[in-house]
């Protein structure tokens, strides 16, 4: 536990101050933390940690996954885990890169204590994450990316003309995907509003803000 | 009689001002045009004309009684023929189709003239002989002419309802100063401030809910409480935006955008003017007019119409080149005016002696061109006052389609920043709460107290946080936000950025536009270029803003499909391109995106309205 240096990347100070509290009670040896992409690449630099527990939503510009591929760059040995409320990556934008291999993902919803956490940091910082690749993207969604991206552009309230709009298609496609979309997910088919609210309220549930 | 100047002092306002600008000046108001161009005309030129019209041998009596009793016949039947249109009008049933303006004129017209002979036969010149041809003229004159003058008369109406129409619409447009003390209110983030405090209010009353849930030791149920808040926040904080949301129409005055624009527009204006169908169809009945008259008197019907052909042609000729005239010598109209019905005086009166049996001392013929003279003249005149209507009819559409316009993209610009502040908010109050819950889980596990009173102070914090940050989300210049974005990548790409001088103040919604395809540029030479050097340049062009992004990446050409190509294509309307240069190994991204400053000098277009 002692060897274990920690770099958690999380916009939310107060969210990073908990985790790093809880950790320390826990006896993780060294833990710094950062709210940015940019502040997170300094530390990263001076800090030289060896594993690294990153929220993906890190509010405007480059995502967590976009700052774990940098830290690979530089040290490409050190260990990810991803501590995030969304149930699959591609929801916050549909063409986010992969995640980098050997990394972990935690859904903060599915964790159970600090405990598990824990675990976690040993197990990606002792390399087991990276032979067991199966961890990652195990238990992501089922849905194609455009349907993320439909998903999230019904979730901020556009109507489907709008969403013709933005994605360059027509409406009737645009219908269509959605009509496909609600099929996937197990929402009723019907051309009602209550459709769009259902849809919006699974894209809510999926990035864990119900 | 209706009055038409209670059209509002709003319009007359207006139509001053225009005049100001406009050459040549309005010589006649639109209401004086209706209503005195027929009474003068009618009187003072048939009186004219017809003072040499009584046969040889007249007594002056008989001259004068002839000429008060036809010239007050016109002038009682005019008024009265006006009054009818104005009834149509006020009934709706104007502007009415062609031929029901030519049937009810005809009517007019055959009745108007018949009254005319009853009052020349009662008072004057039972037995004249040719009286039957004096009324069968006169009726066909009168009832040529005065379709015409309907068709001027309910253009008249037609372009007056229009121009209140539009200028209704532009009051209902917000003001410039209310448009911009709402901007000014964003500027200075005070509707972000209420959001805010909304926020704040609602999480404060959360903190209380889950200090007094703490209090009554049900701490086991925390999780579910601070989840259940947490959705009720989102309901709340929906609803607090809808309130917010701007529900009024963002307008604008409408002349503060006219005075921008009316020197340019009212050339174009007059540029654009040519001949439309309503000008030929005038021309044309003035023509059948002026000819028909004198077709009557003559000897030889067949000589005089292949004379009056010519005739009609020549004068159909001289009109045309009168109105291109027009077009061109925009402040030369009267003098043009004054030409043509000269010429138009001219001929007939010159050719005229020449058909057999005509003398050229004809008093008939000559009072007859000098009558026709007058009517002319007049009937330029109207028809000058129509043109006037229809140019400030023109600039107002454009202006109103301006205004409308510019409505648009405030509504726009609106809709995003408000989308961007609910998305913003959304995202911090579920993460705080989230964080929050996750405090008071690790509180409970352990049983301690200070901590879930520290978690509460942290609340109360979170909640001045939270005020301080929206405040600060302020619409900063290009530079800025060019390099807060570029900022937000370091230590992941290393960023070079150049911006003109020129374009470093550039604070309007493109930079937003701008912003956002820099933050797809940057994105995908991360992503898919995997580039760590870039350099990002900003120009300012004469028509274009360009936005030039160079990486060493591997290029990301290849991805066709995804938002961030989608909306570079929408941003530039189409204007960007993507350059791969393999030998030195670097990706060009240029995107133009269009200036919302128009270039100095263009012409705004008027089509469309």
């Amino acid at each position: 536990m002692n060897n274990l240096r920690l770099l958690i990347v999380e916009d939310e100070s107060i969210m990073s101050h908990a985790l790093a509290t809880s950790l320390k009670n826990f006896g993780v040896g060294e833990i710094q933390t950062a709210n940015s992409a940019s502040s997170a690449m300094q530390i990263f630099r001076s800090f030289q940690p060896n594993v690294c527990l990153l929220d993906i939503e890190l509010r405007v510009g480059p995502t967590g996954i976009d700052v774990s591929h940098a830290m690979r760059r530089l040290n490409p040995n050190v260990g990810i885990i991803f501590l995030t409320s969304l149930a699959d990556p591609r929801l916050v934008d549909s063409k986010i890169p992969e995640l980098p291999e050997g990394s972990m993902y935690l859904m903060k919803s599915a964790v159970k204590d600090i405990e598990e956490i824990v675990e976690s940091l040993k197990s990606v910082r002792d390399g087991d994450a990276k032979t067991s690749k199966s961890k990652v993207g195990q238990n992501f969604l089922d849905l194609t990316n455009t349907q993320f991206e439909i998903m999230r552009l019904i979730a901020q309230g556009n109507s489907n003309i709008e969403i013709s709009k933005i994605r360059v298609t027509t409406v009737k496609s645009t219908e269509n995907a959605i009509a496909r979309l609600a099929k996937k997910i197990g929402i009723p088919n019907s051309t009602s509003a209550s459709q769009r609210v259902l849809i919006a309220r699974r894209y809510a549930e999926l990035t864990g803000k119900i | 009689m209706t009055s038409p100047s209670k059209s509002s002092g709003f319009s007359e306002q207006r139509t001053l001002e225009f005049g100001r600008n406009l050459k040549p000046k309005i010589f006649m108001q639109r209401w004086r045009i209706n209503l005195n161009y027929f009474f003068v005309f009618a009187s003072f030129g048939t009186l004219l004309g017809l003072l040499v019209e009584p046969g040889p041998g007249a007594s002056f009596r008989e001259y004068l009684l002839w000429t008060t009793a036809r010239g007050l016949s016109m002038a009682l039947l005019y008024p009265l023929w006006l009054v009818v249109v104005k009834i149509l009008d006020k009934f709706h049933l104007s502007p009415m189709p062609l031929w029901q303006i030519l049937v009810i004129g005809a009517i007019g017209g055959a009745l108007q003239s018949v009254l005319i002979e009853i009052f020349i036969w009662l008072f004057l010149l039972p037995n004249n002989a040719s009286s039957m041809a004096r009324m069968l003229s006169a009726a066909l004159f009168a009832s040529i002419w005065l379709p015409a003058q309907s068709v001027t008369v309910i253009n008249f109406t037609k372009f007056r309802r229009m121009r209140e129409s539009i200028q209704e619409q532009m009051l209902q447009l917000e003001t410039v100063e209310q448009a911009r003390a709402r901007l000014k209110m964003l500027d200075e983030a005070i509707l972000r401030k209420q959001i805010a405090e909304l926020v704040g209010k609602s999480q404060e009353e959360a903190s209380l809910v889950l200090a007094g849930a703490l209090k009554n030791k049900s701490i086991d149920t925390l999780p579910e409480v601070t989840r259940g808040l947490a959705s009720e926040q989102l309901r709340l904080l929906a609803h607090h935006i809808s309130t917010l949301s701007i529900s009024k129409e963002p307008r604008r005055h409408w002349w503060e955008i006219e005075e921008k624009f009316r020197t340019s527009i009212s050339d174009a204006v007059f540029k654009s003017i040519r001949t439309r169908p309503l000008n030929k169809e005038w021309f044309l009945l003035v023509l059948i007019a002026t000819i028909s008259l004198p077709l009557f008197r003559q000897r030889e019907p067949m000589v005089a119409l292949s004379v009056l052909v010519v005739v009609a042609l020549v004068t159909y000729l001289i009109h045309w080149v009168g109105f291109w005239l027009y077009s061109i010598f925009t402040k030369a109209r009267l003098v043009i005016t004054i030409s043509i019905t000269l010429a138009t005086f001219v001929i007939p009166t010159a050719l005229f002696p020449l058909v057999p049996g005509n003398t050229p001392t004809d008093r008939n013929e000559i009072g007859y061109a000098i009558s026709v003279f007058l009517v002319t003249i007049f009937g330029h005149l109207a028809q000058a006052g129509l043109l006037q209507q229809k140019e400030l009819l023109e600039i107002e559409g454009s202006a109103l389609l301006r205004a409308k316009n510019e409505n648009a993209q405030i509504n726009l610009e609106l809709a995003r920043i408000t989308k961007n502040w609910a998305q913003h908010i959304h995202g911090n109050i579920q993460s705080r709460l989230h964080a929050f819950a996750l405090v008071l889980e690790q509180a409970q596990l352990r049983d301690d107290t200070e901590a879930v009173e520290r978690a509460i102070e942290e609340i109360s914090r979170t909640i001045k946080d939270l005020d301080r940050e929206q405040t600060q989300m302020t619409i900063s210049p290009l530079s800025e936000e060019v390099s807060a974005t570029c900022s937000l990548w370091d230590g992941i790409v290393n960023i070079l950025i150049e911006i003109q001088e020129e374009a470093r103040l550039i604070r309007s919604p493109i930079v937003a536009e701008i912003n956002g395809c820099l933050t797809e540029a940057i994105t995908n030479s991360v992503r898919h270029g995997h580039a760590d050097q870039m350099k990002v340049s900003v120009f300012l062009r004469k028509n274009f803003i360009t936005l030039e992004v160079i990486d060493n990446g591997v290029g990301f050409s290849k991805i066709t499909e995804g938002l961030g190509i989608k909306s570079f294509a929408a941003s530039t309307q189409g204007n960007w391109e993507l350059v791969r240069d393999s030998q030195k190994s670097q990706t060009t991204l240029t995107l133009h995106f269009p200036s919302d400053v128009p270039p100095v000098g263009l012409e705004p277009t008027l089509e469309g309205f």
